[in-house]
């Protein structure tokens, strides 16, 4: 019984920052008429930690331990989400507006693959990254696509080290970029908010939430209808990313990295740091460990 | 320390947060009708607790009967509460959809992100030896994903008259 109260200070730290963060409430700022962005709680949550933990705040046990409770944590989000599908889909059917919006939601899937569309030519011409940058395209570079890039080409390959070089960035600033990123595209008013709503579900839990969160504060009164797309498309993508990952978008990723290394000289600039590569065995052990359905935490 | 003293720890946090956030949240709306209050959101936070445990209790099952299958928990999640709220299937689909209506998003996500922030001091050092290139590398493939879905869904949403 005292063990079990041996890690109090989680979750302490962790009801401090979110008390915090939601006293502070959201925030609209406005640089131009149609240039601006808001800012909400989850993200200050999020910012609030990551700077404490910077300032050594924090133990290495306690941030490890704290980790292990976010999957934890997010299963009331995915409920919330879940519950919110069919009510959702059958609104838009008595609106007479399923096979639309089905098919819009279905073909958007194929939007994931603006990763390597986008990122990989960049990266490759720009930025002069070598098969890194096929790792790090890929996708969002979460646990999945960890674990493709883990079982294809190992992680402590170029491509590996993509891959968590894209992992950490996304576990630092995601979750921020993703809320500014559509905060600001909504307030362009090039996309219907129903559009940016679909496209909130990237797979990952906190980056749809916090792009979705932007959404609800610029549109409140579509709050509900945005919520269906987002959350269908993010079930769908939940379904079908890995599949998606190995069968369309890597060999995509490959092909675009052949002709991108043919119009310019390839130097590979990025070499595997011993932590990286710690770093993604443990995350991939962590992954398995999970598949088998023990979290591995035993203690 | 087990799995399951975890799980009991991080569900009964992050319920009884959710629900103090969920009011502060709705209290900031200025609209008196549409404040949740903390026993407000308890029912719809208990059924997301029983979906939850439920979805457990499923994943177990089928490593049980079928352990070459490996979903995840998260998907017995999604498929319980696609089918609990389902209008029609259930007598009860519709009380499920209001109850977990009441919890708001925000700021169920605030400790979600609060656990989420305090681990992701731990990358902060590997963060910061990334070169440049992969840190704008990684933030231009997240807008690849997002702005790419965002066409698609504008051009057949627009061609099929949804908006």
């Amino acid at each position: 019984m005292k063990d079990f109260f041996k890690d109090w200070k989680i979750h302490v730290f962790c009801a401090v920052i979110a008390l915090a963060a939601e006293l502070i409430g959201v925030r609209k700022f406005s640089i131009t008429a149609s240039v601006g962005f808001s800012l909400f709680p989850m993200l200050y949550a999020m910012a609030i930690g990551i700077v404490l933990g910077g300032c050594k705040l924090f133990s290495m046990e306690t941030m490890k331990r704290s980790s292990s409770y976010i999957t934890i944590s997010v299963m009331f989000l995915t409920a919330k989400v879940a519950s919110g599908i069919s009510p959702g889909i059958y609104d838009i059917y008595q609106q007479g507006k399923l096979v639309g919006s089905g098919l819009a939601l279905i073909l958007q899937e194929f939007g994931n693959m603006g990763t390597a569309v986008l990122g990989l030519p960049i990266a490759v011409l720009v930025f002069k990254m070598g098969r890194a940058a096929v790792g790090c395209t890929l996708s969002t570079s979460r646990e999945s696509t960890i674990a493709i890039i883990g079982e294809l080409y190992g992680l402590d390959s170029e491509e590996g080290i993509g891959v968590m070089g894209g992992y950490v960035t996304g576990t630092v600033l995601g979750t921020v970029f993703f809320g500014l990123m559509a905060s600001i595209c909504a307030h362009t008013g090039f996309f219907h908010p129903y559009a940016l709503g679909a496209a909130c579900g990237v797979g990952s839990a906190s980056m749809m939430s916090a792009s979705l969160g932007a959404l609800e504060v610029e549109f409140p009164q579509m709050a509900e209808q945005i919520q269906t797309y987002a959350y269908t498309s993010q079930a769908l993508t939940n379904g079908d990313g890995m599949l998606m990952s190995i069968l369309l978008t890597l060999p995509l990723t490959n092909w675009l990295y052949k002709k991108c290394a043919h119009i310019r000289g390839i130097d590979t600039e990025v070499t595997p740091t011993a932590e990286m590569v710690t770093a993604g065995q443990e995350l991939a052990a962590a992954c398995q460990a999970e598949n088998d359905g023990e979290g591995g935490t035993e203690k | 320390m087990t799995r399951y003293a975890m799980l009991i720890k991080g569900w009964c946090v992050t319920g009884v947060l959710a629900a103090i956030c969920n009011y502060i949240y709705t209290l900031r709306m200025n609209n008196p009708a549409k404040v949740v209050t903390p026993l407000d959101a308890v029912p719809g936070l208990l059924l997301m607790l029983g979906m939850i445990i439920a979805s457990q209790l499923c994943h177990k099952l089928m490593q049980k009967i079928a352990p070459g299958v490996k979903a995840p928990v998260v998907l017995y999640i999604t498929i319980i509460g696609i089918l609990l709220t389902a209008p029609g299937l259930f007598p009860f689909s519709g009380f499920v959809y209001k109850s977990i209506s009441k919890v708001s998003l925000l700021p169920l996500c605030t400790p979600i992100l609060a656990y989420a922030g305090i681990g992701g001091g731990k990358d902060l050092k590997t963060f910061k030896q990334q070169g440049i290139a992969i840190v704008a590398t990684t933030l231009i493939a997240l807008f690849g994903t997002f702005i790419g879905s965002a066409i698609i869904a504008q051009l057949v949403m627009k061609g099929t008259g949804v908006i």
